[in-house]
């Protein structure tokens, strides 16, 4: 656990700054956080049924039931 | 296409990839169907549709309704008898691996509003079921600093839900304040969450989140209960619990054709629960107009601390006030891999419309919770998702 705390500000070391014309890659689908995002919402209200834990993943959820 | 992409991206500033909201306003409609079916009975058909709608240069809609129709829901038909009352199901007759038990309403209502520096939006969320009703809002503020390279989110929800189970019986939850049982049929949830996403450079970005989730009230499932050799008991859970994950995502890509999204989660909780997530996603462009995506999943979870072994419940060999027959709270490993396309067919004018197709399996490593409940080892589901969208 220790590690992954140690390589978030490797990574921030590493950026350099993009310019909005540079930044055509990053706005395609595939580079999107979740291109899937409506099967996204419908697995994360699976695995919070299926699972013990939940949260941090980003967006609304909304409860339900889920016997 | 390509130019029309260039020109855009010159007279737009600010493109934020994390969560696309440069094309929040931009009108669409978005219909999906959610198909989800387990070993264990469940099967959910789940259409959704949804509008967005610019309001003005600076104000959006966003509209979605989603009906579940979901069978086996309610559990096994059982008759036990507790405290010498007759608790039945009330789904009387319907057998557990036919017909719809159940059928979820679930419309949600959220506007942004679109500044120069900062994007935000608000919400308000309710589902109907007939035994579990929820109402909810929500709001999340994005930050855009040092020309969109960064972003800094600020999020909270609250939602209140209430139980109406089909059955006779008592709800209760253990008040470790005042160390005992009380009676209580709703949940309060509270939701605070802070995130960042900092673009690394013009292939790769990187967004983290940390969220504190409050519940309180009946956390447990007024349907689970153990029946052992010479008793039955009902779930009991404390009513509160706290919830601290945090979550990390680095997305790159490697040519114009593939990429990577790498994601790891770690949970714990005030009832002593832990896990990780690790998920990855490969995707690949075939076609100009068509990607094929792979996808793997790994969680792992401890139990909570206060559940007893399925040995321990069977003897009645406990002294405990907490009861605890819901496997999701026993230690567990779930997987899940899935296939996935998008296309954005070109035959349509200005390539506006967007299919995407998702298919995924997922399954429970072999567990004495589930087999006690379900009369299975394991969970072995299969879920798919269609989606359709179309932007004016």
């Amino acid at each position: 656990m220790k590690k992954i705390f140690l390589l978030v500000p490797l990574a921030f070391l590493s950026c350099t700054h993009v310019s909005p014309y540079d930044k055509e890659d990053l706005a395609t689908q595939k580079m999107l956080a979740k291109p899937l995002s409506e099967s996204a919402a419908f697995e994360s209200h699976v695995f919070s049924i299926r699972e013990g834990s939940f949260g941090a993943e980003g967006g609304f959820g909304g409860g339900c039931g889920c016997k | 296409m390509q130019v029309k992409k260039l020109l855009f991206l010159a007279l737009t500033p600010i493109i934020v990839p994390y969560k696309a909201i440069a094309s929040a306003l931009k009108d669409s409609v978005d219909v999906s169907y959610d198909f989800y079916s387990d070993n264990v009975g469940v099967t959910v058909y789940s259409p959704v549709m949804g509008i967005k709608k610019a309001l003005s240069d600076k104000w959006g809609l966003v509209a979605k309704l989603r009906l579940d129709a979901i069978s086996a829901a309610s559990i096994k038909n059982a008759s036990v008898k507790f405290n010498n009352d007759v608790i039945t199901d009330a789904v009387t007759g319907a057998s557990g691996r036919a017909g719809f038990n159940d059928f979820r309403v679930a419309p949600d209502i959220s506007f942004i509003y679109e500044g120069s520096t900062f994007t935000t939006t608000m919400g308000t969320y309710a589902s109907n079921e007939i035994d579990y009703n929820v109402i909810a809002a929500y709001f999340n503020v994005d930050t855009k600093l040092n020309d969109a390279n960064t972003i800094l989110s600020f999020g909270g929800s609250y939602s209140y839900e209430m139980w109406s189970p089909r059955i006779k019986r008592k709800m209760l939850a253990f008040d470790n304040a005042e160390k005992k049982d009380v009676e209580v049929s709703d949940k309060q949830i509270y939701t605070v969450s802070v995130g960042f996403t900092q673009l690394l450079n013009p292939d790769a970005y990187i967004s983290g989140m940390f969220e504190y989730t409050e519940q309180n009230g009946f956390l447990s499932n007024p349907y689970r209960y153990y029946q052992g050799t010479s008793y039955a008991r009902f779930d009991l859970y404390p009513n509160k619990r706290r919830s601290y994950p945090f979550s990390l995502r680095y997305v790159q890509q490697y040519s114009d054709k593939f990429s990577t999204n790498l994601f790891y989660r770690f949970y714990t909780d005030s009832w002593a629960l832990t896990s990780n997530t690790i998920d990855g996603s490969f995707y690949y462009d075939i076609l100009d107009s068509l990607t094929l995506g792979l996808k793997g999943r790994f969680y792992g979870q401890s139990a909570v601390g206060f559940i007893k072994t399925v040995d321990d419940y069977e003897s009645g060999n406990f002294d405990d006030n907490f009861f605890v027959s819901d496997y999701k709270y026993s230690a567990l490993a779930t997987f899940d891999a899935g296939i996935s396309m998008m296309w954005r067919p070109e035959f349509f004018e200005d390539e506006n419309v967007l299919i995407k197709l998702n298919a995924n399996y997922y399954m429970t490593d072999k567990n004495k919770y589930i087999y006690e409940w379900y009369g299975e080892k394991s969970i072995k589901a299969s879920y798919f998702t269609t989606a359709f969208s179309y932007e004016f």
